[in-house]
C-alpha cells in the first residue's frame, strides 16, 4: 500500500516530482511521470485522492455501487490504481501552505513538514465563482460544489426544496444530479438569455461528444419536470434563522436586473452555480507570473506549452491554469507530468514528445470548446446592481458594500489598499472568496478594467496553520542566527 | 505645479509630515510610488516603542513621539485603533533579569522616563497568559500600539482635507536644486516645485537621498510577523523581550521579532518564520492550538547607529530628511519638527544630534 498516514518526515528525504492536487490533472501529471521513471508524490487536501471531480464517498459512507453518483468515483478509482501501480506516492489530509523561494513546499497535516522537490506540479484545480446579492450568507445558500460534495461524499440531500441559481453547464450537471439522487428541484435558473445561448450555436460545431452530454442532463431535468428558466437569476435570499424564501429577478443582455419582474418563492436552499474560478493561491506563492483570460476564468499563470510557468521549475496543470474542464486538465496533466520528467532525463524522449504531441491536439479542441463555454456563461457586470448598501462583500470580516464605498478615495485604486483599510481579505480564507468580488466592485467604482485592480497580497500560511506545528517544525530546521540589537 | 512641499514617501513618517505641513497651512503635494503606506508602514507591528530605545537621543525622539500620538489622532477623521497599553518586557533566565535591571536603572536617567522592575508572579498576575518560564519583567507605561494601516490612511485623508495634494502610484524620477529654497521635483507623471523636499521614503530612502547627491547610510533589514485568527484577549499589554507580539483591536496576536540585515527581498524565510512561532508559544503557551492565517514581511530603514535621521542637509536649503527605523513610533515628532522648521525655523526639539552631518559630514558630493 503506497497511500501513507499520517506523514513521517524520513519518507520524504527526496522526491523527483512533487504534485499538489490529486484532481483529474494531478493524478495525470503523477501517473505518466511515474511511468517515466520519476519519484513522485502527491499531496492533496481531501481525505482521499480524486479531488472534486472524482469524490469519493467518505469512509464509513456507503452508496449503491450502481448509482448515478458513483459514475466519477469509478473512473477515478481506475486512475487512481494506475498510478499507484506506476509507483506513485500518495499524501492525503495533506495541506501545502507555502513555497518559499529557494524552492521548499512546506505541508501541515498533523505536524509540519519542509520538502526540496526537483520539480513542482500544481494541480490545485478551481474554485467557485462567488456572486453576491442581498441575503447570499444566509444558512441554506450554498453553491453548486458544496451540493456535489454533500451529496457525492457523504450521500447527503442538501435540502429539501432546492432551487438553483447561476450559469452554465455545470450548474445543469449537479440539478441533473440531484434530481437523479431523488431531490425535489424546484427550478434551475440560467442567468444568460435565451437570445444569446441559440444564436451562439455555430461555436459548438464539432463538439458532438461534449453536447451530448448536456442534452443527456438536460433531458433528466425535462423528464422530472424541473422548470429551466433563462434569462432569470436570484435577487434576495431570506428566512428567520436560515432560507425561507428567495427572490428572483429577470436580467438583461447585460445581467442588469429588470425592475418590476421580480417575483417570490419558497425554498430552503438555494444552490448556487455561476462558474468557476482558477485556484492560483499557490502559484501566486510560488512566484509565478500571471496574465488575464477572460475565457478561462481569469487571472490565469503564465505557461509556455510544457505547461511550464515563468517561476523554473513549476508547472501548472488542470483547472488551476485555467477553466476548461475534466478531460483538459487530464490532458495538461499528461503533458505536465512527461515534461517534468524529461526535464530531469528521466524516461525516453521520444516517446514522451510523441505523446506530448497528442496529448496537445486533443487539448486544442477541448479549450476551444472551454473558452467558447465561458464566453457564454460568463457574469456580466450587470449583476453588481444586485448589491444593496448592506450586502456583505467580505464573509469573513463581514464588510459591506456601503463600508467599502464609505472608504473608496481616489489612492485605493488596487484592491490591496482597499484591503488595507477595510479588511477585506483579511480573515480566515484569506480573501479565497471576496477578492474576485471586491476586484469587481473596485473595478465598477473607478472605471479601471478588472485586470488593472490587481490582486490581494497572497503570503503563507495558505491556509490555517497552529503555531504550534510551525513552532515543532523550527525544531527540525537549521537555528536562526543570533539577534541584531540596538 | 507649485507648492510649498513636496514629500516623499507616505508611510507613517511621510503621512505625519505632509499632515502637520498642511494643518500649518503650508501647500503641500505627498508623493508615493504605491498607495500611502504600502511600503513598511504595512509590515510592521506596529507597537510605539518607548522603552528599548537609547538614551538619550533616541530615547527622547521616541517618547515625544509617543507623546503626541494621542493629540495627532484626535486631528484625525478615522479611528486608528491606537492604545496606551503599555509594554512588559520578559526574561526567561535570571541573567536576562540582571541585564534588565541594570539597563532601566539607565533608562531612569532620561527625564520623562519610566518602569517597574517585577517577579515573575507580578508579571503572571498583570499578564496570566505568560508561561511560567518568565522569571520576571519590567513595566513600562509609555508603549503604546495603533494601526499602522488605518494610521496612513487617515494621515492621507487629513492631507486632502488640509487643502493638500495626494499623488498615489506616482514615482519621483529626479530632484534638482533651482536655488536656495528652490526645488524642482521630476516625477512619472510630470514637474513640480517646492520650496522644501522631505525625504520620508524609509527603506527607500538611500535611493531619493542620491537624486541630489546625498549618501543616507540606512541599511534595510527584513523583518517577519506572523498573523494568527482573531482569539478572545490573550494580552492586554505588548509583550517584549526573547521577542515581540501584541493583540489587535480585533484579537489577531501579531508574533515575532526577526532581523535579516542587507536584505530587501519581501519574501519569507522559513526557518525565521518557524523560529519566531517557537519563541512566541514558548513566551506565550496558549499560542499552541491558535491558527496562524498569514504573515508579513517588511524592510526597515536600519541606521548604522540607530538613531533616527531628522532634519534639513546642511548645504542643500530646503531639503530634508526623516528616515530611520520604528518611524511608527516618532512619526508624529518627525511631522511636527519638520513642520516647524519649514514655518518659524525654530524646532521645538534640539536636532543636531539626528542631523545626517554626524555621518562623514553628510555634504553632498560633487556630483548631484
Amino acid at each position: 500500500m503506497t497511500d501513507i498516514h499520517p506523514m513521517g518526515g524520513s519518507q520524504m528525504l527526496s522526491v523527483d516530482i512533487c504534485v499538489v492536487g490529486a484532481g483529474p490533472a494531478g493524478i495525470a501529471a503523477a501517473t505518466e511521470a511515474a511511468i517515466m521513471g520519476a519519484s513522485v508524490l502527491v499531496l492533496d487536501e481531501y481525505a482521499q485522492p480524486g479531488g472534486q471531480y472524482f469524490r469519493r464517498p467518505l469512509r464509513g459512507i456507503s452508496m449503491a455501487p450502481d448509482s448515478k453518483l458513483m459514475e466519477e468515483a469509478r473512473e477515478g478509482e481506475k486512475r487512481i490504481d494506475a498510478a499507484r501501480q506506476a509507483g506513485v506516492r500518495f499524501l492525503s489530509s495533506t495541506l501545502v501552505w507555502g513555497a518559499f523561494a529557494d524552492g521548499a513546499v512546506t505541508t501541515y497535516s498533523d505536524r509540519c513538514e519542509a520538502i526540496q522537490p526537483a520539480r513542482l506540479i500544481l494541480a490545485c484545480g478551481a474554485q467557485e465563482r462567488p456572486v453576491a446579492f442581498p441575503g447570499w450568507t444566509t444558512p441554506g445558500v450554498i453553491t453548486a460544489g458544496a451540493a456535489q460534495a454533500l451529496l457525492k461524499g457523504q450521500g447527503v440531500m442538501p435540502g429539501r426544496r432546492i432551487l438553483m441559481a447561476g450559469t452554465g453547464p455545470l450548474q445543469i450537471a449537479v440539478a441533473a444530479q440531484l434530481v437523479q439522487a431523488g431531490a425535489n428541484v424546484v427550478g434551475v435558473l440560467e442567468a444568460s438569455r435565451a437570445g444569446n445561448l441559440f444564436g451562439s450555436g455555430h461555436r459548438f460545431w464539432g463538439q458532438w461528444g461534449r453536447l451530448g452530454e448536456g442534452i443527456q442532463y438536460w433531458r433528466t431535468l425535462r423528464a422530472a419536470k424541473v422548470p429551466l428558466i433563462l434569462g432569470r437569476t436570484v435577487a434576495r435570499a431570506g428566512g428567520q434563522e436560515r432560507l425561507g424564501f428567495v427572490t428572483t429577478t429577470d436580467l438583461d443582455d447585460d445581467w442588469r436586473p429588470i425592475s418590476g419582474t421580480e417575483s417570490q418563492m419558497e425554498v430552503d436552499t438555494l444552490c448556487l452555480g455561476f462558474g468557476l474560478l482558477p485556484s492560483t493561491k499557490l502559484a501566486r506563492l510560488a512566484g509565478c507570473q500571471l496574465t488575464f483570460d477572460p475565457r478561462r476564468g481569469g487571472w490565469v499563470p503564465l505557461l509556455d506549452e510544457t505547461m511550464l510557468s515563468s517561476r523554473p521549475g513549476v508547472f501548472v496543470a488542470g483547472e488551476a491554469a485555467g477553466i476548461g474542464g475534466a478531460r483538459a486538465a487530464e490532458l495538461q496533466g499528461t503533458i505536465a507530468g512527461l515534461s517534468a520528467a524529461l526535464q530531469l532525463c528521466k524516461g525516453d524522449p521520444k516517446k514522451a514528445e510523441k505523446r506530448i504531441s497528442a496529448a496537445r491536439k486533443e487539448l486544442e479542441s477541448e479549450l476551444r470548446f472551454a473558452r467558447s463555454l465561458n464566453e457564454l456563461f460568463t457574469p456580466k457586470p450587470g449583476i453588481l446592481e444586485l448589491l444593496t448598501e448592506d450586502t456583505i462583500v467580505c464573509r469573513c470580516e463581514e464588510v459591506t458594500v456601503g463600508q467599502l464605498r464609505g472608504e473608496l478615495t481616489p489612492w485605493m485604486a488596487e484592491l490591496d489598499a482597499v484591503r488595507t483599510v477595510t479588511r477585506t481579505g483579511m480573515g480566515l480564507c484569506q480573501g479565497g472568496v471576496c477578492e474576485s468580488l471586491v476586484a469587481q466592485f473596485l473595478s465598477r467604482e473607478t472605471g479601471k478594467p478588472i485586470s488593472e485592480v490587481g490582486g490581494y497580497r497572497i503570503r503563507p500560511p495558505l491556509k490555517p496553520v497552529p503555531v504550534g506545528a510551525l513552532a515543532d517544525l523550527s525544531e527540525r530546521l537549521p537555528q536562526v542566527a543570533e539577534r541584531v540589537h540596538h | 505645479m507649485n507648492f510649498d512641499a513636496v514629500i516623499i514617501g507616505a508611510g507613517a513618517v511621510g503621512g505625519s509630515v505632509a499632515f502637520q505641513m498642511a494643518e500649518a497651512g503650508l501647500k503641500v503635494a505627498l508623493v508615493d510610488r504605491g498607495f500611502p503606506g504600502s511600503g513598511t508602514s504595512r509590515a510592521t507591528k506596529a507597537g510605539i516603542g518607548v522603552y528599548p530605545k537609547k538614551p538619550r537621543p533616541n530615547l527622547e525622539m521616541n517618547m515625544k513621539g509617543a507623546e503626541l500620538y494621542p493629540l495627532i489622532a484626535a486631528r484625525l477623521d478615522r479611528e486608528i485603533e491606537l492604545q496606551n497599553c503599555g509594554v512588559l518586557n520578559v526574561a526567561l533566565t535570571e541573567e536576562e533579569m540582571a541585564k534588565m535591571r541594570a539597563f532601566v536603572a539607565r533608562q531612569h536617567e532620561t527625564p520623562g522616563f519610566t518602569a517597574t522592575m517585577l517577579s515573575g508572579d507580578e508579571a503572571r498576575e498583570m499578564e496570566p497568559a505568560l508561561s511560567h518560564e518568565i522569571v520576571g519583567a519590567a513595566f513600562c507605561p509609555l508603549d503604546s500600539q495603533v494601526n499602522p494601516l488605518l494610521y496612513c490612511n487617515a494621515l492621507t485623508r487629513g492631507v486632502v482635507r488640509h487643502g493638500g495634494q495626494v499623488m498615489a502610484g506616482v514615482e519621483v524620477l529626479g530632484i534638482q536644486a533651482r536655488g536656495s529654497h528652490l526645488w524642482s521635483v521630476a516625477t512619472s507623471q510630470g514637474s513640480m516645485e517646492c520650496r522644501w523636499v522631505a525625504n520620508c521614503a524609509g527603506a527607500w530612502s538611500a535611493h531619493v537621498g542620491k537624486m541630489v547627491g546625498v549618501d543616507i547610510p540606512i541599511v534595510p533589514n527584513r523583518g517577519h510577523v506572523l498573523v494568527t485568527e482573531p482569539i478572545p484577549p490573550l494580552i492586554t499589554r505588548r509583550i517584549s523581550g526573547p521577542t515581540l507580539t501584541r493583540q489587535t483591536s480585533h484579537g489577531n496576536m501579531l508574533l515575532g521579532q526577526s532581523d535579516d540585515l542587507g536584505c530587501y527581498e519581501k519574501t519569507e524565510n522559513l526557518i525565521q518564520l518557524a523560529a519566531q512561532a517557537a519563541i512566541c508559544r514558548r513566551v506565550l503557551p496558549a499560542l499552541e492550538r491558535v491558527w496562524t492565517i498569514r504573515n508579513f514581511v517588511g524592510i526597515r530603514p536600519w541606521p548604522p547607529d540607530g538613531l533616527p535621521i531628522l532634519g534639513e542637509v546642511p548645504e542643500l536649503p530646503g531639503f530634508l530628511v526623516a528616515v530611520g527605523h520604528s518611524g511608527i513610533t516618532w512619526s508624529p515628532a518627525a511631522g511636527l519638527l519638520l513642520t516647524e522648521l519649514a514655518t518659524t525655523g525654530k524646532p521645538s526639539m534640539p536636532l543636531e544630534p539626528y542631523s545626517i552631518a554626524r555621518f562623514q559630514g553628510g555634504k553632498p558630493s560633487a556630483a548631484a
